[in-house]
């Protein structure tokens, strides 16, 4: 009789837990669908990429490298905060708002600060003609103006936004609009990246230039499922298949070596090591090339 | 009796909590400890073998924190990274199936890392990955 009257217990708990779990799990699923932009399916994304994603590393990144390498600013790499009102079409909108979000990387790692309003300012105008507004937080220009000087805090506003910005777009079905504000950041960095290469000889920042090759072979499949969508899509991803041909000039070498892992710090240190060899003629070919690319964009 | 009721009440506690760690909507609070976000969601579903490739060069000099991101929670994620020789440089497998492990990159590598789960059948939800990066 007792043994009966636990089971049943044991019975009204599981049951309990059971509808416990399920509800919180339909809870989770309802708050997620109650938002708009998850409703969106996103799986175009993967089709067209083969199930297969590329990434693409951040362009801050070539940034920290010019810095780390004691090369002085230069204020003439960038593209004039001034030229937004030039950029009329989605296409070139979204390009700049990824060259302006490296220019404020660069602004950024040099600490001119003063500068970085008026680029900040110049990407929420554009985010605005494109209809992503909404990535941008409503306070978030006056907390940007309030920790200006904080190196670190602008560079977390600033990935924070364009990832929100990436989000956006996938939810609502506009990746190629995410895709091209990745390149316009790539691009810019790697014409950042070339000028310092071809001026300074400085072999860390050669180098770095010639590893882009991987990243901009990721880039061209990022982009090549929007290769018809238009005379301009198409003409972009002509000039990075022609700067891809001179990479293929780049001689990269890699031999594996075993990892060492450290699991109470949640850490692999991988010891692979590769080194890149890079003529003087493709570097200047290279060169040349970006920035061509990047004049057809910001002018 | 009461004991019972305690460890079924712990058990239902800790899964939720698993479960919401690596939800795609908690993601990004997993980027934290200086690292900066690359700027990218990176969100797919899972092909027939329950497994998304993502192809990503890694500098020299710079550590990064890879965050597998589902909102599964009948299956444990599994996050793995190789290079392109495909040797194993990383699996969670090893390590309680870690929702995000950091790596110091000596030398710059072109890596592929893999996000699945272990069914027989098919699912078809989506995994997100997330990348983080800082100076060394």
């Amino acid at each position: 009789m007792l043994l009966t009257k636990k089971i049943k217990s044991l019975l009204i708990i599981f049951t309990l837990a059971i509808l416990f779990f399920n509800n919180s799990c339909k809870n989770n699923n309802e708050s997620t669908e109650n938002k708009p932009s998850q409703n969106i399916d996103t799986t175009s994304v993967i089709l067209k990429y083969r199930n297969s994603l590329f990434t693409i590393p951040s362009p801050y990144q070539a940034t920290y490298t010019i810095k780390n390498s004691n090369i002085s600013f230069d204020y003439s790499l960038l593209n004039s905060a001034d030229n937004y009102s030039n950029y009329t079409t989605n296409f070139t909108q979204a390009l700049n708002i990824g060259i302006y979000g490296t220019d404020i990387g660069y602004l950024n790692v040099y600490a001119q600060t003063q500068k970085v309003i008026s680029y900040f300012s110049t990407i929420k105008y554009l985010s605005e003609e494109l209809g992503i507004q909404s990535a941008f937080q409503s306070s978030m220009i006056n907390r940007i103006e309030n920790n200006i000087e904080n190196q670190d805090s602008l560079l977390l506003f600033m990935t924070d936004t364009y990832r929100k910005f990436d989000s956006y777009l996938q939810n609502n079905n506009r990746n190629e609009i995410g895709v091209l504000i990745i390149t316009g950041g790539w691009i810019e960095s790697l014409y950042i990246l070339s000028v310092n290469a071809v001026e300074q000889k400085n072999r860390k920042i050669i180098n770095r230039l010639g590893e882009q090759k991987h990243p901009l072979d990721n880039l061209i499949e990022l982009l090549s499922p929007y290769y018809y969508k238009s005379e301009v899509y198409a003409n972009l991803i002509d000039s990075l298949v022609d700067l891809a041909y001179e990479f293929d000039g780049i001689i990269y070498n890699y031999s594996y070596e075993k990892p060492e892992i450290f699991p109470e710090k949640k850490l692999s240190v991988i010891n692979s090591k590769s080194n890149i060899i890079i003529s003087e003629y493709h570097l200047r070919t290279i060169n040349n090339k970006i920035a061509s690319i990047r004049n057809s964009i910001i002018h | 009796m009461h004991k019972l009721i305690l460890l079924i009440t712990i058990l239902l506690v800790s899964f939720s909590i698993k479960a919401q760690e690596n939800s795609m909507a908690n993601c990004s609070d997993l980027l934290n400890s200086g690292y900066v976000s690359d700027g990218k969601e990176y969100k797919a579903k899972l092909d027939q073998n329950n497994k998304v490739k993502f192809y990503a060069t890694f500098f020299g000099d710079s550590q990064y924190r890879i965050i597998a991101c589902s909102d599964i929670t009948d299956y444990k994620l599994q996050l793995s990274v190789y290079d392109t020789e495909k040797n194993l440089l990383y699996s969670n497998i090893n390590y309680n199936y870690s929702t995000y492990w950091n790596f110091t990159f000596n030398s710059t590598i072109d890596c592929i890392i893999e996000i699945g789960i272990n069914s027989k059948k098919q699912e078809h939800n989506e995994v997100m990955l997330l990348i983080g990066f800082k100076e060394k």
